[in-house]
């Protein structure tokens, strides 16, 4: 591979005329709910969940039992990997995930990808927090106690010079952008959002920028996480936005249920294709839907609790209706967020209320978390790629295991509809009070 | 009379928009037959006016958008929906306004109106066919139009200013714990927050704020503060933030994993470590708690966004900002960096990317508030405008360090500049080559090394605060800083005095 033979810069004065369009030309996702875009719409049509009892490690001493984890073998998609790349995947799920949907797609990205210049293609990738994994560092923790090390030296062990960017314990932010921008030459930017639970949105919305701009003709976007680890379940749980396992250890996450008591840890990876209206008429090729407006806004309230008043989560929603110049009874589906936490589902419903007034009793809302669980960083990525889906095959999935609605005025969905769906609104809003909300409407061709 | 109908270009937005002005004068021959006794500007001459201005602008929008360098020769084709609505007298000054509505490989299309004293006296929406010089044939009147349209283009371009900053460094050098095995100690720059601020967080949240974070809030809060921000001010202010690497929660995984495995005799190793993790740890593992650590202290409510990766994402905060200010036009926002320079950091740094001989790392914070140039109602007093922002396509490896380099070619490919200011984490014999090689190359340059120890993200924010204080001191008109990343990936921002007119 020829990465670093582009003598080129690319500069932001260049930009040239706004199109005023950014359009998503393709999509794929690994999640719990299935590898690839069949395996997940087959889930969501037979309402097979992906939540599971948690058997990659002993949850004996932790109250925390069930996840939803991707359970096919991944291991087809890690043939034809250096060392390096291996060793890096079997410390950090995060990155097998990445690179598992990388190849999942690659075919496809290589060919949206091929003939454009290294300065015209970026990459903007929504990555979660790394967390060392519990396995590789409690031996090293019995040997401190013994005062034999230092645990920083331990863990992260002396570097082997052949694998200089890659760590032991804890990976740079980048590798994962990075790992794609090599293959895909993506030579205009790398960049990785880290804002928890929006990661995956807001790298759409900061990907939709330099399209627009006429920066680039091309942004890959996509977002990896997992969850399902000791530590992170432990540090969630603490946080209060996990419920203990009692009893019954399934069905553990009901969103806008009158008896929700958290959400579901989950994993996902996944990446879509971001392109310009001059891409698509010089390349010919048919766009799936039209990124029509975005909302971006702060709580600036609390960094544990969503702003009660809901004031920013309705400018954010608000933005994205507006800025996609349709009126509010146009709106076919609204994918919420819907964490099946406490405070989230109904701050989320009186945004919603505050900016659709009356029209809202007449669109369809429903949260699939319950099915696919809360992949953090990855939410917005599967749920962009499951909204697509459902524009793709008119369908709208209902909340799975939602018996009781908080609200029974509204249309919130228990049972999978069938309907054109064409004008979304797709809503991601992070811990600490991130607010992020996408319109999209779906291209006919 | 010659053909010529714009006798200036006011201002130019390539791709977008152009404003020029023709100014009507009785000697021209044309009035003594139109007509006779009573002149009226011919309403054509208005339409060609028109013309000649969108022309200009899909001439210089043309080669830009296809990435094409042949020359273009837009051709009048269409005229649509023309209307006058008053005539024009010798003697009254035409502001010409016209837009482009879109543009393809051959063909273009625009809108235009005349204003006279401040009222509307024509609009017309025209049609270009954009045939290149090669299609046309030699045409000595090529050359000659050339010449005409390149001198009377002064650009005035869309700016994002500077319009208030504030910093905070490491002031002393601490010795932390022994890290390497062998006994020798690192060197860190940590950040001591003042205690006795009026800004200082509450104290349950300084508990698990990094001293960076907390630096960040005071700052930022004085500085908004001096500048009167009011509330309804702040609902809209955007916040771009970088964060390099966000990996300090080791030392608090640490603490209580330490804790939980103190006692041999526990068995149940996961119960333990469940118990004694803080209620709160996860807010270091959510990647975004700095952001809402400052938002939540600054009541800041805009467009936002966190960025992460090494160096690097001062650079791409910093251009993201840039662009939100250039689009949206009165919009105001905060961008900047903070870096911890803790422990973990600093080992990486040492281990993965230079020997001990390198830049040791170090804390800072740095903000500043950016403005349209544009904007009527500014914040803050302008500074420093940036006029290029642009990055090397180096896409690195993440299995090998990498050798090539851009550095010369991405500073050559920007503006002419009048010093330059290098930045990054090199080791001392790479400063003085590149210092060299920047010398070599005809330009005047310093480098940062050595002055603050490496700051991650917030190198390239120190690097534009010294070229400000360069512009205001040694009356330089314009100063280029270059931040290179440990991956090699080399950032490119120039800054421009305010005053400084480029032709």
């Amino acid at each position: 591979l020829t990465h670093t033979n582009v003598p080129h810069t690319y500069a932001l004065n260049d930009w040239i005329m706004s199109t005023g369009k950014a359009y998503i030309v393709d999509y794929d996702v690994i999640s719990p709910l299935g590898i690839g875009k069949v395996g997940v719409m087959d889930s969501l049509k037979n309402n097979q969940p992906g939540e599971g009892i948690i058997t990659q490690f002993s949850t004996e001493n932790i109250p925390f039992k069930s996840s939803a984890s991707v359970r096919e073998d991944l291991s087809a998609f890690q043939n034809d990997q250096t060392t390096g790349i291996c060793e890096a995947m079997k410390h950090d799920r995060k990155f097998e995930l990445t690179v598992s949907s990388f190849k999942l797609m690659e075919h496809k990205l290589r060919l949206l990808c091929e003939k454009i210049d290294p300065s015209r293609k970026g990459i903007v990738m929504g990555v979660g927090a790394d967390v060392p994994s519990y396995a590789l560092i409690a031996d090293e923790f019995v040997d401190i106690q013994n005062g034999k090390n230092n645990p920083f030296n331990r863990i992260l062990g002396k570097p082997d010079r052949f694998h200089e960017n890659i760590a032991r314990a804890w990976n740079p932010y980048d590798i994962h952008s990075l790992y794609v921008a090599e293959q895909l030459e993506l030579g205009a930017f790398q960049r990785t959002v880290l804002t928890a639970c929006t990661s995956s949105t807001q790298a759409v919305i900061a990907s939709i920028g330099p399209v627009l701009s006429g920066q680039c003709d091309l942004v890959v976007t996509g977002g990896t996480d997992s969850v399902i680890n000791p530590l992170s379940l432990i540090s969630f749980g603490k946080l209060g936005v996990l419920p203990e396992s009692e009893g019954n250890l399934l069905k553990s996450c009901r969103p806008f249920d009158v008896s929700r008591n958290g959400t579901l840890a989950g994993e996902a990876a996944g990446f879509a294709v971001i392109v310009s209206e001059n891409y698509l008429e010089k390349t010919g090729i048919n766009p799936i839907c039209q990124i029509v407006g975005h909302g971006n806004t702060l709580d600036a309230y609390k960094i544990t609790a969503p702003d009660p008043s809901g004031q920013s989560m309705m400018k954010a929603i608000s933005q994205a209706v507006a800025s996609s110049g349709w009126s509010i009874d146009e709106f076919d589906y609204i994918h919420a967020h819907g964490t099946g936490t406490f405070q989230n589902d109904s701050v989320e419903l009186e945004a919603l209320k505050s900016v659709f007034d009356e029209s809202l009793k007449n669109i369809p809302i429903s949260s699939t978390k319950d099915r696919h669980g809360h992949a953090i960083a990855a939410a917005g990525i599967q749920e962009l790629s499951i909204v697509l889906l459902c524009m793709q095959n008119r369908f709208i999935p209902g909340t799975m295991n939602l018996e009781e609605p908080i609200d029974p005025d509204l249309k919130l969905i228990k049972s999978n509809l069938n309907t054109n769906v064409d004008k979304v609104l797709m809503n991601n809003f992070a811990f600490g009070g991130i607010n992020a909300a996408l319109a999209l409407k779906k291209c006919w061709t | 009379m010659r053909f010529l109908l714009v006798d200036k270009v006011v201002s130019i937005e390539t791709g977008k928009s152009i404003q020029g002005v023709k100014c009507w004068s009785l000697d021209n021959e044309i009035f003594r037959d139109h007509f006779p006794g009573a002149p009226v500007v011919p309403g054509v001459l208005l339409v060609e006016s028109v013309a000649q201005l969108l022309g200009i602008l899909i001439e210089k929008s043309f080669n830009k958008r296809f990435n094409d360098p042949d020359k273009v020769f837009p051709l009048l084709s269409i005229i649509q929906k023309a209307k006058f609505r008053s005539i024009v007298r010798p003697g009254d000054q035409c502001e010409i306004h016209a837009e482009l509505k879109s543009m393809k490989e051959m063909k273009a299309t625009g809108r235009g109106y005349i204003m006279v004293d401040g009222r509307k006296i024509m609009d017309v929406t025209l049609n270009f066919i954009v045939p290149k010089e090669k299609d046309i044939g030699y045409n000595p009147f090529i050359k000659k139009r050339e010449e005409y349209v390149y001198n009377i283009t002064k650009v005035i371009r869309n700016n994002a200013l500077i319009t208030a900053s504030c910093k905070s460094e490491a002031k002393r050098k601490i010795e932390t714990k022994v890290l390497e095995e062998d006994g020798s100690a690192a060197i860190l720059g940590a950040l001591e927050p003042d205690k006795e601020s009026e800004f200082y967080p509450e104290r349950s949240d300084t508990k698990l704020m990094r001293n960076d974070i907390i630096e960040s809030i005071i700052g930022l809060s004085g500085l908004m503060k001096e500048l009167g921000i009011s509330e309804k001010q702040r609902e809209s202010l955007g916040l771009f933030i970088a964060n390099g690497v966000f990996l300090e929660n080791a030392d608090t995984f640490v603490t209580s994993l330490t804790k939980a495995f103190s006692n041999p005799s526990i068995e149940n190793r996961l119960g333990a470590v469940y118990k004694y993790t803080p209620p709160l740890l996860a807010l270091e593992t959510l990647t975004n708690s700095s952001m809402s650590f400052i938002a939540k202290y600054l009541s800041v409510k805009g467009y936002n966004i966190t960025y992460g990766n090494t160096s690097a994402s001062g650079f791409a905060a910093l251009e993201d900002a840039i662009r939100y200010i250039k689009n949206e036009k009165s919009a105001a926002c905060i961008v900047g960096a903070s870096n911890c320079g803790g422990i973990y950091s600093n080992l990486m740094f040492r281990k993965f990317y230079i020997s001990t001989e390198g830049w040791h790392e170090s804390a800072g914070t740095a903000f500043f508030m950016l403005e349209n140039s544009q904007n009527q109602t500014l914040i803050g007093k302008p500074k420093v405008k940036f006029i290029h922002t642009s990055n090397s396509v180096h896409i690195p490896s993440i299995l090998h360090k990498s050798k090539q380099r851009f550095h010369l070619d991405i500073v050559k490919k920007g503006p002419e500049i009048d010093h330059l200011i290098l930045s990054g984490p090199f080791t001392s014999g790479e400063n003085g080559r590149l210092v060299d090689h920047f010398s070599d190359a005809g330009y005047s340059c310093q480098s940062r090394f050595g002055k603050t120890g490496n700051q991650g993200p917030v190198n390239i924010f120190s690097g534009v605060l010294e070229g400000i204080e360069l512009l205001q001191r040694k009356s330089l008109n314009r100063v280029g800083i270059l931040d290179i990343d440990p991956y090699q990936r080399a950032s490119y921002i120039c800054i421009e005095r305010l005053d400084y007119e480029y032709r």
